[in-house]
């Protein structure tokens, strides 16, 4: 058995030394962990989560999905007069490159 | 990939008129890249990354433009842009003097950027070349106010350049400017060198979370 150290400020409580040793111990462990979590969560990069990474079939996939989904306009005037007829905005996409042939 | 969604897709199919064009070549902002063959590996990457290469135009039926969304990003974070665009766009349709629309644009695309979650913010990062072009520019508003660090993200700073262009028409809409940041040449993975000229891009880096991106704001308010 430790010996019993008398906290301040309660009245006649003993603490024993091993139980104050052993909290010590917890904590700084726990501290570890929380420090060593935080460490690592810095340094991964923060990305958008939303859609896993895909593989090539399924992008090529996904983009005859997107073109045929779509009644895509190919000139801009075409798009805005359809768009002022149908009184919905409109949706005006620039790349560099192919919508449905790559970059 | 963001706009093969099915939820975007859906979206765009049911609320909006869509087109597209190519602007390689035709346009002086527009950007280089390597190539992204269409059946090559989609990698995620930051809200707004690619800006120059990329750009999503919503613009009202009357012509108005509604919010300008360059590059790449993230379908949530696409999806509560448009959700947003809607409601511009009802503002717009609306009766109000053009005056009142104007200054309700403004304080709702400042409000808008202002309560994005802790997330989108922690998703719109500068990619480490564009930051570095950003770096040499002395008035960049990617820089912090307080301290002058450039790590203010896209979707912040594209509200607020959106906001000092309360419904522009289209004819009249700097797009250019709208987005410029960042390198010309974009690489998707990279986050180094950013010359085309020069260099190849280098290897992919592990970048951290923008130190400054979580924040809680109470909004803009109407002066009165």
């Amino acid at each position: 058995m430790g010996e019993l150290v008398e906290c301040q400020g309660r009245e006649s409580q003993m603490i024993p030394t091993t139980v104050i040793r052993a909290s010590l111990s917890v904590m700084a462990v726990a501290l570890f962990i929380t420090i060593g979590g935080l460490e690592a969560g810095d340094d991964e990069r923060l990305t958008p989560r939303s859609i896993p990474k895909l593989s090539g079939t399924e992008v090529a996939g996904r983009v005859e999905h997107l073109m045929s989904g779509i009644n895509w306009h190919g000139n801009f005037d075409d798009a805005m007069a359809r768009a002022a007829e149908e009184g919905k905005p409109l949706f005006w996409l620039q790349m560099v490159g192919n919508l449905g042939g790559g970059l | 990939m963001t706009l093969s969604e099915p939820k975007l897709l859906a979206l765009l199919e049911k609320q909006f008129v869509c087109g597209w064009r190519n602007i390689q070549g035709t346009e002086a902002y527009a950007g280089k890249s390597h190539d992204h063959p269409v059946a090559s590996t989609a990698l995620q990457t930051s809200n707004g990354s690619g800006g120059r290469n990329v750009q999503m135009l919503f613009i009202a039926p009357s012509g108005m433009v509604l919010h300008c969304l360059p590059g790449y990003w993230d379908p949530d974070g696409m999806m509560h842009e448009i959700e947003f665009i809607l409601e511009l766009a009802k503002l717009e349709a609306s009766d109000l003097p053009l005056l009142e629309k104007r200054d309700q644009f403004q304080l709702s695309h400042l409000n808008h950027a202002a309560n994005h979650s802790e997330q989108m913010v922690a998703d719109s990062y500068l990619q480490g070349f564009d930051k570095m072009r950003e770096e040499k520019q002395e008035g960049s508003d990617f820089r912090r106010k307080t301290d002058g660090d450039v790590r203010r993200t896209v979707d912040q700073v594209m509200h607020e350049r959106m906001a000092r262009r309360p419904f522009i028409p289209i004819e009249k809409f700097d797009i250019g400017t709208v987005v410029d940041y960042g390198t010309r040449f974009y690489d998707k993975g990279g986050d180094g060198c950013c010359d085309l000229d020069k260099g190849k891009p280098t290897a992919p880096k592990r970048m951290k979370p923008p130190a400054g991106g979580a924040k809680k704001y109470g909004g803009w308010k109407k002066s009165s």
